[in-house]
Parts: C-alpha cells; structure tokens; sequence
C-alpha cells in the first residue's frame, strides 16, 4: 500500500494518509496556477452556422431550461471554458471529509488574499453540490404579485368540492436539478492507469454467491419499518396519476414512466385497476429473447386473430394500422416495462408508429441512465411521451434475473443441473438397459431362467444388428436397441393388432 | 391477474374482447370518447382544441400553398417537352423532420389530384437495399391502381400482386397495359408516375443510385419523376449522387418556410388571438418557446406542448370551462355549487375576497348567486382585456421591432412573454423602446402611425374597444398626422437662428466642452419634435391603460396557465431522477431516518443502492470490488472494525451488497471490466 502510487479506493483505511498527499497537491497546483493563469484564454468555436444564423432571432437567450447557466443563445454551441483548473486536479481524489476542506479553504483564501490576484477560487466548494437552486422558479412565479404559492387561508377544506385529479391538491415535489460536468470527465480519465488496490474478492470466504442462495438471502431480508411506510407512501403517490394517464392516452398521448426502482409494480396495479377490461397487451423489454415481431404477432394474431401475418415487420406494421383504422372504438393498451431494454432501432421504430395510432396507447418504463438516447428526433415526436417521476425504491429483481452480474458464482452450475435434468428425464431406452436388470426382468417374467439362456435368445437379435451390446466404463453391460423409436412403435403396433 | 412474468415468453395478451374488423363492418367509425366526455370542462376543451387543430391546419396549407402550387406546376410539365434526363424536384424543407409529414401529405394530395393517381412514397425505412425498394415503389404504385379502380368493393378478395413478383418488367407491363393497350380506341395522355422521397438523408446513397440508374434506362417507356425533400442542405444530394448517377436526374429546388416562420405564424394568427381564449402565461411560454429554440425547432413540437398544457389546464375542473369566446352567461348560470366551489378555489379568489368589504366577503363565499354576479362581472373584465391586449401588443410590436437592437425583441412573441408576466410599460426595455422611438425621423415614425392606426381600425369589430376610444384613438392618430404633414410647411423657416453668437467668444477647452454639452441638453424643441413628444407620450399612455398583466385581473387563472410543473413532464429529468434518489433518498422517501445536511453524508439506515452508489461516487474509472464490499460492510456493520485479519462476511450482507451492484449495473453506472480481476469499470464520472 506504500509507495509513491496513489490508490484510489472508497473510504475506509486509508482515507487520512491520503488527505495529506491531497493537500500537498493542492496547494502546489495553486502555486503553479498562479502562472498559468496569465495566458490562460478561453477557446472559443463559433459554428459556422451561427455567424450567419437569421437576423430575428439573433437575440434569443434561453429563459427557461438554461437559465442557471448564464449561457447566451451564441454561445449555446460553443465550448465551455475552463473555469477552475484547481477543481480538475481537485477532483481525482477522493472526497475530503468537510472539516479538512473548510480548514483547507482558510488556509487556500489565506493565500489568495495575500495574491490578491484570483477572485474565482473560492468558489470551488461548490462543485461538489448538486446545485440546490430549486425554489427559484417556484419563488419567481409567487412574486408576480399573484400571491400564487400562498396559502389559501380563507377556505376550509371540509366543503372542498371534488376536483378531477388530486394531485393538483397536493403539494408539488420541489424537483433539484443535476448537472453533469463536462470537466469531470476530463479529470476521470486523465490517466490510463488504474490506481485501485490489488485486492480481489478471493480473499473472502465465500468469493461469491451461487444465485439460488443469494435470491433466498434476499427474500429473508426485510426493510426497516420506516422505509417500507416510505416506499407505501410513494406508491400510494404514484397511484394518484392513473386516472390522469388514463385521461391523456386517450387524447393521444403517451406515458412514459421514469426514475428510480422497479415499476412493474405500479404498471401492475394500473393495469389490474383501469385496463382490466380493456385490449391489453404487456411487452417485458427485459425478456431477453424478445423481438418486435413477437409484439405484432401478438397483435395480429392473438388480439385481432388474423390468419396471417406478414414476414416483413412493417407490412406488419401496416397491417395493424390498416385494421386499428377499422375499429376505432377499440382501444388497445400497450404496456412495455423497460422499453429500453429493447434496443433495436428497427423495433423502436415500430413502438413509434403503432403509437401513433389514435387507438393504441403505450404506456412504457425505462431504467437505463442513458435510456432517453435510443429514441432519435423522429422517433421521440411520434412517441409523443409524458414524463412521470414515480420513483419507487423498489428492487429490480425480475428485471435483474436475466442479468449475469460478476458478484454472482457463474461456475457450471446451470450446465450440470440442465445435464441432470435432461438426463432424469430421458427414457430409459436411450440409456440403454443394464444386462443385469434385462435379465432379471425378463426372469420376472418367466421367460428365461439363466444368463446363458438369455444371452442365447439374444444371439439371434445381435447378429441381425438389432440389438447391440456396450460396455460402461463401471463394468456393466448394457444392451442397446439402435433403432430409431418410431420404428419400433410402429412394430409394436403392428404385433399388437 | 396471471403474471406476467415468465421465461419463456416477453409478450402477454389479454383479448377483453378486442378483434379485427369483419369486413362488413369495416367503415370508419367515430373514435370512442374520453372518459370525462360528459365533463363540461372536457366538452369545452374538446371544442377549443377542435378549433385550434383546424386552424393550424389550414394556417398550414396556406403557408405551404404557394410554394406547393410551383411544385405542382413544375412537376406537371415536366413531361411538356421530351426529356433526356429523369425531371427532379429538391424541395428544401429545412431541419425538422417530424413537421414536414404534413407538407407532404398535402403535396401527395394535391399531386393526386390534379397530375397523376400514380404516386408512391419511400421511406429510408423500408427501403435499405434495392430489391425492397423496387417491390415497395411497385406495389404502391400497382394497388394505388387497385383501389382506384374498385374503390369501395371488397378490396382484399381482389387478387393481390405479390410483392416479392414486383419488378420494373411488371411495372412495364402495367403500365402499357393502362395506356398503350386503351391508347387506340381513348388516347387519354400518358400519366407520369411520381415518386417521392421525402428524407432523403436517411436513404443510403447506393440504393439510390442504382434506383436512378435503372429508372434512367426506362425513362421512354416509363415517366419517372422524384421529389427529394431535402432536410439539410442540397449539398447533401450532390454529395450522395456521383456524377454518373446525377447527369440522369434534372434537380429543380424549391424551398419552404424555416420552422421559426411557421412558429411565429401560429402564435400571431392562432394562439395569439381572440379565437383562442386559452393563453399561456409567461413562463410557461417562454418554456415552450425554448424547447423551440434550442432542443427541436419543431413547431408540431410546439403545439403538442400547447395541447398538453390545455388538458393539463382544463383538467382543473368545471372552473375552465369559462376559458371560451360565448355561451360564458350561460355557463355561470348553470353552474352549480360544486362548479363555483371549484371556481373559489382559484388563487386569485382570495384576492378578490380580501379587496371586498367584510360584509361581502361572507356573500362570496357563501352566496352563489351573489358570487355569481361577481364572476360573470369579472369574467367579462378580463375577456374585453383578452382582444386588446393583443392589439395592442401589436400595435407595440409595429413601434418597437425595428428599433437598433430591439430591446424589447423583433417578433410578436418576445413581447407578449414579457407583457402576461409582468407590467410591460414599467421595464427597462420599454422604456429604451421609446427613448429609441423619440430619435426617429418623421419619415419612419410617420410610417409607423400609419400602420397602427390600420391595426386599429381592421381589428376595431373583433376588440372590446368602445366606438367612443376607438374614435378617439383614430382622431388622436389623424390629428398627430396632419400635424405632421403641415410641419414641412412651417418647419423650414426657423432654423439656426441664435446658435451662433454664443460660440464665438474665446474660452478654454473645458469650458467650451462644458457648454457644448449644455447645449446640446438644452436645445429648445422644434415642432417636429415636439409633435413627436406628445404623439409618444399619448402612445405610452394608451399602452399603459391597455398592455397590463393578466394578473391584474381576478380569475386571470382561467384565461392563463402559468404551471411550471408540466416542465418535468414535458422534458424528463430521468437521470436527474435517478441521481437523485439515489444520492439523497430522503428527497423521495421522506422518512425520518435518512436525512442528510450535505450530499457527502453516508448513513447506514439509506437503501444499500444508495450506500453503493455513493460510495462509488467517490472512485475513478474503475472499482476494486473487495474495496467496494469492505467500505459497504464498514458503513452498514461497523462494529467489525479489525483488520484484514479474517475476511468473514456476513453472507446477508454480501447478498444485499451483491444485488446492489447488480442493480446499479442494470441501471448503467458500472459494467464488469477485464481488464483487472474483480474490477467494474464506472460507466459516469463525477459526483
């Protein structure tokens, strides 16, 4: 662990001793700075485009979705400039405990100070927070003299009459908002090397879990009492949105579900609550197996019951758009769980133009982080999607099943159950019958009452190669009739007529 | 309800009934209603958003018609002359995709009409080698026929071209069929066949040109013609078109409208206008607009938010079915005490309740005939507000768009952003506006009245304006012309008069610096720009009586929906979401247990996706496994404090430890790497 190469692990051990090679760090790259500074100068590439972008709306500045980050229309598709060089290097360590920053921080602003040349350095604390800006634009709305986020104080709530969706009533979830930082992807990937520890999980006693003992190590585990009332009231949250979604397919647009935990629970429900009477049909994105044409076929084949259906996906395709356009009064459901797991560009497509339809309605979940990616402009303006936050904390076992995961014992466990299994249920015939067992059936049967007398019937049988003998390596004799079974059926039948 | 997990099957179907058309029930029905079809704010919705849809629609024919009108003409006589060359039309559409479907479903429609029934489209699509593209253009093209032919029998007994038989000896075939064989006894003229393209970025370059190539061998038996739309720049067909393959095709270009055109034709002749009484409010606006702007720049885009935020703003309840034109007295009348129970609970009622006497405010909320009164007065306050705000905008709009810099932005659009979110005539912009407004010359300023004056007066019947301000507002408007006109009468004679003696006497540089400045401030009026002074201030002053923000108004929340919460349903923040919850689940969870004062904080009672994800956020490009168990294991068990000594695990932990990552895998933060044993690569970076 000594030595000049700096491990990068989580905490635990060996945070202190890092800490200080962090600080000497630190504060060297702020002497250096100091002289970089000067020549430092902002890369700017203007796209060719925007020189001669039309004259009316030069002027435009996003107001609303990047309002935090003081970027004019222009220079929207600029570079960024590199602000802080110090949070780059600052940032290849692991996090520093927040007494030691803030003791680091006075000693830093210290020697600016003195400098008194860097007006931009103190700032640095704050790229480790997700930005909390976000009362802002709830504050902003209350200020226009509207008194719009006031209480309403006057009204009792007992004669409140009823109102179509309830979740207007209840009060919005302040959302944060998370930026990714372009430079810290610079700093993760300054270097090649991989300066983690040597420790492999062989040191444990167990390296691993076969996936039988870890399922019921799972189920044995409960959550604590307060977050399972936690993820009810989240459920019971998510659950006031059915109707609405119910309300906004039927004008043709489309629910996507998002956020953390699995939502098969929640699809569940909805279906079993509003769709339980209704054309439905459920696409699991994360069978591993599945394609698109499983999807028309269930269509065309199980839900309209056409004869046929068309090799070609979309004249397939077609074909569901040619027959919906006929029953315009049914309305057909579609609900994917982890449509991004289907990641077909082909199949996507087909999710966009069935969705479209005025009479299929898709309700979809993703899971995936870079999920949103796989649908490009035109898809995404077909989908028509709502987003919902219905995070649920719930874990991705079903999803998870079909996933290898490292920490799970990936020996030949599968392979030698599935041998087992074929082997217990192949017939006996194909193992072939022990002499010894032959012998003593057809002993129980009063039709031969010695080896030898057997062995002499048989004489006959294997010099017409119809039966044969084959030793196993444990020594024991089988006799094996090397015939295929349909022939011997159809003789049997034929002896017993 | 079966479950609908299995391993063997992904796909389950619940039939409840559904099934294909038999044929003889095969017409078109009208599509089955929403749930809340009997809802009054539905209906009032339904009937709104009717109106919206047709007007965009026709908005956009109009637009599109002249440019279409060329097309036609152009494709029409492309077979005026013999031709050498297959004739091409390049219809430059512009970025944006999903809005040019529309613009060429009304050029199928007009080139069906009036040029040729034999018409097919090809998409990238379907269309990725050859052999598909000749079988999908000829089946188009042969079935067209079809149905045209037999339009309303049973279509599917017919005997049906096969696809895979569709070659260009077939199309050959049919075609002299159709006009060579009748061409003896009818003679009617040969009909082109026009196939249109309409992404041609997303077609590969070498199914086209083979296309070209062989249609170019057929072009006297066959008369081809294509139309290309053309999203980016022509470059792009030059680029995919040797020059073999372009000396066949004769390309004509033709361009249509940027989308940010199109947009501001909407918002001036739909949204922003009397037949649409649902507004936007400010920020919301601006919301949309930026999503226009800066992410697609498509104006179907535009108006599906525009539509979400209706159903979202009817959705309120009975209250929003006030947000229309006519029938509002009815309406009041027939409310009911749930309606006006829903309408009460509008913030702005209690603006109004605490502006009354004490006595009335019992009244209010508790008598509705009463409230009644109060509403429809009220109602009627804001709808004669509605026409003239837009008026007037416009008339602001004719003042300000030209001005050096535009302060207060060139379209319709910027100003009224700023005009329903905050009192316009106060900004700093409006004020430069019109310290700009009073350099003018007479000329510009002369021309500019003129034109305000025309808005008053076409728009005079559709504004609430009284005959009395409109007369007034025309006489004012008349009287400050003819003063201006007279002005060149008098204006010559008295110009530099006095100026000069004072300039004459000796004095230092600063001095006269000083009294430059002076005179300059202090230069007397002349008429012109007297005459300018009052005919802006009386402009200011009519744009202040009339430019006001809705909120002003009570029960402005009927007209404008202000919202912010559709943003998040209308761009996800899905890794916001997930970073979220998994860095601080109390965000969501709310419980007790696991609030934190600042992002770093770990604490065992956290969800252990959470522990491992934090924990993770900590680390560079890869992560030692044992490392990332050993910290879990020393936040969730920590009395096990020993060194290395014995690795003993407790194997729930390493379960719980395992699933998480296994998760945090599915969700792509980490994949397994090989390049170390028992490393996982991270897939983010930072924290």
């Amino acid at each position: 662990m000594e030595g000049d190469l700096e491990v990068f692990s989580p905490r635990r051990g060996t945070r202190q001793r890092k800490l200080s090679q962090k600080a000497s760090e630190f504060l060297s790259t702020h002497t250096r700075r100091s002289t970089i500074n000067e020549d430092k100068r902002p890369i700017i590439v203007t796209s060719a485009s925007e020189s001669e972008s039309d004259e009316s709306d030069s002027n435009d500045k996003p107001l609303i979705l990047h309002e935090n980050e003081h970027v004019t229309g222009d220079k929207i598709f600029t570079f960024q400039v590199r602000k802080k060089c110090e949070t780059m290097i600052q940032l290849m360590v692991p996090k520093t405990p927040q007494t030691f920053r803030t003791k680091f921080k006075k000693d830093i602003a210290m020697r600016v100070l003195d400098d008194s040349s860097e007006a931009d350095f103190s700032g640095s604390d704050s790229e480790y927070v997700v930005s909390d800006n976000e009362t802002e634009s709830e504050a902003t709305s209350g200020t226009n003299s509207d008194g719009a986020n006031e209480p309403t104080p006057i009204k009792s709530k007992t004669n409140a009459p009823k109102v179509i969706f309830k979740q207007q009533q209840t009060s919005k979830r302040i959302t944060k908002s998370y930026r990714i930082k372009t430079e810290d992807y610079f700093s993760n990937h300054a270097s090649k090397k991989i300066l983690t520890s040597n420790h492999t999980l062989d040191k444990l006693e167990t390296p691993r879990l076969s996936q039988d003992e870890l399922q019921k190590l799972l189920a044995r585990i409960k959550l604590s009492t307060q977050h399972s009332a936690a993820s009810q009231r989240l459920k019971e949250r998510n659950r006031i949105y059915f109707e609405k979604w119910m309300y906004l397919m039927h004008e043709n647009i489309n629910i996507l579900l998002y956020g953390l935990g699995s939502k098969k629970d929640i699809l569940n429900i909805f279906h079993e609550k509003y769709l339980k009477k209704l054309p439905t049909i459920v696409v699991n994105g994360f069978f591993p197996s599945l394609s698109i044409k499983d999807v028309l076929d269930g269509i065309i084949l199980n839900l309209l019951e056409l004869k046929e259906t068309p090799a070609n996906v979309f004249e397939a395709c077609e074909l569901v758009e040619r027959e919906f356009s006929y029953i315009s009064d049914t309305h057909l459901y579609l609900l994917v769980h982890n449509i991004d797991l289907i990641r077909n560009g082909k199949a996507q497509t087909v999710f966009a133009r069935l969705s479209t339809l005025s009479n299929i309605h898709l309700i979809a979940t993703i899971e995936h982080i870079n999920a949103p990616l796989i649908w490009d402009h035109s898809k995404l303006s077909k989908f028509k999607f709502t987003w919902w936050d219905v995070t649920t904390f719930q874990s991705y076992t079903d999803e998870t099943l079909f996933e290898g995961s490292m920490m799970v014992q990936r020996t030949g466990t599968l392979a030698l159950s599935s041998l087992r299994n074929v082997f217990l249920s192949l017939t006996s015939n194909s193992k072939g019958l022990a002499f010894k067992d032959l012998y003593s059936l057809c002993r129980e049967a009063f039709l031969v009452s010695s080896d030898l007398a057997l062995r002499a019937q048989l004489t006959e049988f294997v010099d017409h190669k119809m039966v044969k003998y084959k030793r196993s390596p444990d020594g024991t004799e089988y006799v094996i009739i090397p015939i295929a079974n349909t022939v011997l059926q159809q003789f049997l039948t034929e002896q017993t007529i | 309800m079966s479950s609908t997990v299995s391993v063997s099957k992904g796909v389950f179907v619940f039939k409840n009934g559904a099934k294909a058309a038999s044929k003889s029930a095969r017409k078109k029905k009208k599509a089955t209603e929403s749930l809340f079809c009997d809802s009054l704010w539905y209906k009032t919705y339904k009937t709104l958003w009717n109106s919206v849809e047709t007007k965009i629609q026709e908005l956009n024919n109009d637009m599109f018609s002249s440019v279409l009108s060329n097309l036609v003409d152009c494709i029409k006589n492309s077979y005026a002359n013999p031709v050498s060359e297959i004739p091409a039309v390049a219809l430059l559409t512009g970025i944006n995709m999903p809005d040019h479907s529309a613009q060429f479903k009304t050029l199928k429609q007009e080139i069906k009409r009036t040029i040729t029934p034999h018409l097919c489209t090809l998409s990238g699509e379907d269309c990725h080698n050859l052999k598909y593209l000749v079988e999908t253009m000829i089946h188009q093209l042969v079935k067209n026929e079809d149905v045209m032919d037999e339009e309303d029998e049973s279509d599917s007994d017919t005997p049906r071209i096969k696809k895979s038989q569709c070659n260009f000896s077939l199309l050959q075939y049919w075609y002299e069929e159709l006009y060579l064989n009748k061409s003896q006894k009818l003679s009617p003229s040969k009909k082109i066949i026009v196939v249109i393209i309409p992404h041609f970025e997303n077609f590969s370059p070498k199914v086209l040109q083979d296309f070209i190539l062989i249609a170019s061998s057929y072009i006297n038996i066959l008369p081809f013609v294509f139309v290309f739309g053309v999203a980016t720049s022509l470059s792009v067909v030059h680029r995919s078109l040797p020059y073999h393959v372009s000396s066949k095709i004769n390309i004509q270009v033709f361009h249509s409208f940027p989308s940010t055109v199109y947009l501001n034709n909407v918002l001036e002749n739909i949204l922003f206008s009397r037949d649409c009484p649902f507004h936007l409010g400010g920020k919301v606006f601006n919301l949309f607009r930026d999503i226009f702007l800066f992410y697609d720049l498509s104006v179907s885009g535009f108006i599906q938010n525009f539509k979400y935020a209706m159903l979202e703003h009817f959705s309120y309840g009975n209250a929003m079915a006030l947000c229309q034109k006519k029938h509002v007295k009815q309406i009041i009348e027939d409310f009911t005490h749930d309606d006006l129970e829903n309408v009460r609970q509008i913030m702005s009622f209690r603006k109004l309740v605490e502006s009354e006497e004490p006595e009335n405010r019992i009244r209010l909320l508790t008598d509705d005939t009463y409230f009644k009164n109060v509403l429809r007065r009220e109602i009627k306050k804001i709808m004669s507000y509605l026409p003239n705000l837009h008026l007037f905008l416009r008339c602001l709009h004719v003042l300000v768009h030209d001005l050096p810099k535009a302060p207060l932005g060139k379209q319709v659009r910027e100003l009224y952003a700023v005009a329903v979110s905050k009192n316009i005539t106060t900004t700093q912009e409006y004020k430069e506006c019109f310290q700009l407004l009073s350099f003018q010359s007479k000329e510009e300023l002369t021309k500019k009245i003129v034109r305000v004056k025309e808005l008053i007066v076409n728009n005079f019947e559709q504004s609430h304006l009284d005959y009395e301000v409109e007369g007034i507002l025309v006489n004012e408007f008349d009287k400050f012309m003819t003063q201006l006109d007279n002005l060149e009468l008098v204006e010559d004679k008295k110009e530099e008069v006095t100026q000069k003696d004072s300039l004459l006497e000796l004095m230092n540089r600063l001095d006269l610096k000083e009294k430059l400045k002076q005179m300059s401030q202090n230069k007397p009026l002349n008429k012109y720009e007297k005459i300018r002074h009052n005919l802006l201030n009386f402009l200011s002053s009519q744009f202040e009586v009339y430019l006001v923000p809705p909120s002003n108004f009570y029960f402005h929340e009927i007209f404008f929906f202000n919202d912010m919460s559709i943003q998040s349903h209308i761009i996800g923040t899905h890794r916001t979401a997930i970073h979220t919850a998994l860095n601080d689940p109390h965000f969501y969870l709310q419980c007790p247990c696991c609030s934190i004062p600042n992002d770093s904080v770990i604490l065992p009672s956290m969800p252990d996706i959470c522990i491992v994800y934090k924990l993770h956020l900590e680390c560079g490009k890869m992560i030692n496994l044992y490392d990332w168990l050993q910290s879990f294991l020393s936040i969730v068990d920590p009395q096990e404090l020993d060194d290395d000594s014995k690795p003993t695990v407790d194997p729930e932990l390493q379960a719980r430890f395992t699933q998480a990552v296994a998760e945090l895998e599915y969700l792509g933060f980490i994949k397994s790497s090989k390049r170390k044993t028992d490393h996982v690569t991270r897939l983010t970076w930072g924290g």
